[in-house]
């Protein structure tokens, strides 16, 4: 989840835009989709952020508890000296959300045009699919039809840790080496 | 189970949560204990890590809900590796622990 409620747009809406009403097919496409990896790439900082905290957090944890049972019945404890450790090191990790399947639906025309000098003769052989989407916008106004929308459908599903953000550990018990 | 928030009833947007129930949160307010809040959303304090952080079991729903209060700087699903832990409590008892 973001640390902040809503996060900064990537385009703030107090600067001024004027409305496009038809654009490349691919660069609608590529947007479409750098929007997808932009809201994943919130979503793993998001996490990553987690990363640093649960590595922040210590934690005093006691390895053992040694109850003594005495020959007149009597029972006493000795605990360990606790050891001081991070979330992270005892296995507390962050969940990771992904984007599972994203479908969007865009209403628009298409159109196949050719690319033209400003004397009208014609730049090589340059053709591309223009999407065109105010014809679009303004059937929905005057006829008002409510069908004519773009539809986003997204699933996030929690998927494992990155194996490359977990740190490789290793422990060695000095005691026993010593002893060895 | 549904989330109903203003923002997304704005844009005529459905949003389902497809949980299992309960989850683990690490919750961090910003100022003082968020105990309370977390209680008075239904939610169990697991673990207190110190003044303004602590882990909580709850529901998605009641984390994002969390979230939204005031106080409230950061409410993030996580989860323990029990293999991990198991592994680390056994390496601290001289266990010799293989590397993880």
């Amino acid at each position: 989840m973001p640390s902040s409620k809503i996060r900064t747009p990537l385009i703030p809406l107090s600067q001024p835009a004027r409305e496009t009403d038809k654009a490349s097919l691919a660069d609608l496409i590529r947007e479409v989709a750098m929007s997808i990896a932009d809201a994943q790439r919130g979503l793993d900082a998001s996490s990553a952020e987690m990363v640093r905290e649960l590595a922040e957090t210590r934690v005093d944890v006691v390895p053992a508890i040694h109850e003594t049972i005495e020959a007149d019945g009597r029972i006493s404890y000795h605990q360990e000296k606790p050891h001081s450790v991070s979330l992270l090191e005892i296995g507390v990790n962050p969940t990771f959300y992904q984007f599972a399947q994203t479908v969007i639906e865009i209403q628009m025309d298409l159109k196949i045009v050719e690319t033209e000098s400003e004397s009208g003769s014609k730049t090589g052989k340059r053709m591309y699919l223009q999407a065109d989407t105010a014809g679009l916008r303004f059937e929905r106004k005057l006829n008002r039809d409510v069908s004519v929308s773009s539809k986003v459908t997204a699933t996030l599903v929690p998927v494992p840790m990155p194996l490359r953000v977990e740190p490789i550990r290793t422990t060695t018990n000095a005691g026993e080496d010593q002893d060895g | 189970m549904k989330s109903d928030s203003a923002f997304a009833n704005r844009f005529g947007a459905k949003v389902s949560l497809a949980g299992s129930g309960e989850g683990l949160f690490l919750v961090i307010a910003r100022l003082s204990d968020p105990a309370p809040r977390v209680r008075a959303l239904g939610g169990q304090v697991v673990m207190r890590l110190n003044g303004t952080k602590l882990m909580a079991r709850m529901g998605l729903n009641q984390a994002l809900t969390l979230l939204k209060e005031p106080g409230i700087d950061k409410v993030g699903g996580v989860h323990l590796d029990v293999e991990r832990y198991h592994k680390f409590l056994a390496a601290q008892r001289g266990g010799g622990a293989p590397s993880v």
